[in-house]
């Protein structure tokens, strides 16, 4: 069974991220290599979707739907970025825009909450979107005015991510179970 | 208002009056779907061990010209994915995990099965014996094939089969049931088809 | 913070199926009118939802064949043992109904603002995406110069023939046939490789811009060539179908 790559995933990318993703910038936690997410190598059609480095083979990303719900582990990842211009192209009706806050405490382990509006319709443009700090550094997780923590030391407790327009969770405990909180994998109708 | 497709024919409910064969929430599959977390590795025979290891130390270790003299058996089963496919009177050849066991002195309840591409999974000392799982180098009255697990997997058909690990090369005696990779993003650690245990929590 | 109306997530849509247009044997291209569809970028694709009598559903991605602001249509290769192509392929008619949503990609699209030449590979139904971007590249007058090189087993595989062979003074088509090639043929024969490349490909000192797509092993095998000519792998962009051919 040949392996496919980020494109592949584009739909579940948004389910769980809220937005397009495969052009954003990764970085594999184990040896470093960067490049789009639409380059990583996919294994699909398994209990859950794994997404590898094309590089040295480590599991970047699992995303595993349990009831309705995916979830997201990014434990193999060291950075996850979305360039503003992937978002901010002009191209007649079609031009999504996001806004996206990151909150982070102290003490709580790591909190992130999203605060999202997309627009797909003639709206005027707003700013590019950034996954991080306003001028789009990598997205990283941790104590302000310090130096950026990793997402996910390999031998951390895998932390779970999912869709955005959720009540906060935390993310990783080192005792917990990992926890995930995501978008019921299908629109009721 | 979803649209009927009207050709699904790969899937399909059992067969009438096996219905008792198939846990809650399957579907019977006429074909043998491959499903991997990774790439199917390439271990050359001459390469290939497989051992029975416990705290850091290889108690016991075939290697494939040994694997393939010990006695094996044939065996018949229904397997079941947890991506919801069953396949009926699956066909295999083996050697049980009983007879492998029996080589060592342990006390051990878990086994943690490990894997070529650095696939596991974890399983109950007691699930993995009496006569309930073997390591399987014939599928189908030939040679398993590598997308399929071969040279050998893991085959305990009476669990979900993510837990019968494709290209094993052991088992490693544990104290404790710790998470193989799956059972690690959240299924469950069991996996009981029975009872539709499919993910943690279940 | 206000939210509009469409929010960052994918919505499952009921479509009419307009038209299904044979293009080869083993593959159709569907006409799609989806309600309140948002448009889409050259090289985007969709994902269809098949849902059985028993409540089963099999979902797969399908690129878009159609240009930015044509009506929408999607290209279908049957796959053999596949679960969704053969019904698409075989038995949708036009009047029935589909489920999909997106569009989906960021990665892998192209506007006529993107600089430097493009240089399109397609192994097998993966001309697909590539058809929406030489549309996309007609339909906005772009001058960007293309070159298509084209993969298929034989000649009657090809997809959108007609369409590619009409429009030699637009866009520069190669076809290589890897299975057997007609009485005469003239056109290149076997896979893609470097010495092909070197004589299809845009010189990459002119830095062009690439896009890649058709199976697993054609993509890359076609952009470890190209890189080794010397073009810079950040310009190629690639899509894998997998084995077979689809997603």
């Amino acid at each position: 069974m040949d392996a496919l790559d980020g494109n592949a995933i584009g739909g579940l990318l948004i389910d769980v991220f809220g937005a397009e993703m495969t052009a954003a910038g990764s970085t594999c936690a184990t040896c470093g290599a960067t490049r789009p997410v639409a380059e990583l190598v996919v294994y699909r059609r398994a209990p859950g979707t794994v997404v590898r480095c094309r590089t040295c083979g480590s599991v970047l990303m699992v995303f595993v739907t349990r009831h309705g719900v995916t979830s997201v582990d990014l434990a193999g990842l060291a950075t996850l970025s979305q360039p503003g211009s992937a978002l901010s192209r002009r191209t007649g009706r079609d031009r999504p825009a996001c806004r996206t806050s990151t909150q982070i405490r102290n003490n709580e382990g790591i909190r992130m909450s999203h605060e999202q509006s997309m627009s797909m319709s003639d709206e005027p443009q707003e700013e590019p979107m950034s996954m991080g700090q306003p001028d789009q550094e990598p997205m990283s997780m941790g104590q302000p005015d310090q130096e950026p923590m990793s997402m996910g030391q390999p031998d951390q407790e895998p932390m779970s991510m999912g869709q955005p327009d959720q009540e906060p969770m935390s993310m990783g405990q080192p005792d917990q179970d990992s926890m995930s909180m995501g978008q019921p994998h299908e629109d009721s109708m | 208002m979803s649209p009927v497709s009207r050709g699904s024919r790969h899937l399909h409910r059992a067969p009438a009056g096996e219905e008792g064969r198939v846990p809650p929430g399957q579907y019977v599959t006429d074909g043998f779907p491959v499903l991997s977390a990774g790439p199917t590795p390439h271990t050359p025979l001459e390469a290939w061990t497989f051992s029975i290891t416990q705290g850091g130390q290889t108690s016991k270790s075939w290697t494939w010209q040994e694997f393939r003299a010990l006695p094996a058996e044939t065996i018949t089963a229904d397997i079941h994915c947890v991506t919801r496919w069953s396949k009926l009177d699956t066909q295999w050849r083996g050697v049980s995990v009983d007879r492998l066991l029996d080589q060592v002195e342990h006390e051990a309840p878990y086994v943690m099965a490990f894997c070529d591409g650095g696939y596991t999974t974890n399983l109950p000392i007691e699930d993995v014996t009496g006569g309930q799982a073997w390591v399987a180098y014939d599928y189908d009255g030939g040679l398993l094939e590598a997308e399929h697990g071969g040279p050998a997997r893991l085959l305990v058909p009476h669990l979900y089969f993510w837990k019968s690990a494709k290209w094993v090369r052991g088992l490693d005696l544990r104290d404790h049931d710790e998470p193989g990779f799956w059972e690690t993003y959240g299924y469950h650690m069991y996996g009981d088809p029975w009872k539709e245990q499919r993910y943690a929590g279940d | 913070m206000e939210r509009t109306a469409v929010r960052g997530r994918l919505t499952w849509r009921t479509a009419a199926v307009t038209s299904v247009t044979r293009e080869t044997a083993s593959v159709v291209t569907i006409g799609l009118d989806p309600p309140d569809w948002p448009g889409h970028r050259a090289g985007q694709h969709l994902e269809v939802r098949l849902t059985a009598d028993d409540g089963y559903q099999a979902e797969r991605e399908y690129s878009i064949a159609s240009a930015p602001g044509e009506p929408l249509a999607i290209t279908v290769e049957r796959l053999e043992g596949g679960e969704v192509s053969p019904y698409l392929t075989e038995e949708l008619r036009a009047g029935d109904e589909l489920e999909l949503r997106g569009p989906i990609g960021g990665y892998f699209v192209w506007e006529p603002g993107d600089s430097g030449a493009l240089l399109l590979l397609a192994g097998g139904s993966g001309v697909v995406p590539l058809r929406s971007i030489l549309r996309h590249r007609h339909r906005t007058g772009s001058d960007v110069p293309a070159r298509l090189l084209y993969s298929s087993r034989t000649l009657p595989d090809v997809i959108y023939r007609a369409e590619l062979d009409q429009h030699q003074d637009r866009v520069q088509v190669s076809y290589t046939l890897t299975r057997s090639q007609p009485p005469g043929w003239t056109g290149y024969t076997g896979r893609i490789n470097q010495a092909l490349l070197a004589e299809v490909a845009w010189p990459a000192e002119t830095r062009p811009l690439t896009y890649i797509c058709g199976p697993t092993s054609f993509v890359e095998t076609a952009a470890a060539e190209l890189v080794g000519l010397g073009y810079p792998p950040e310009r190629v962009k690639t899509e894998r179908f997998g084995a077979t051919g689809g997603h």
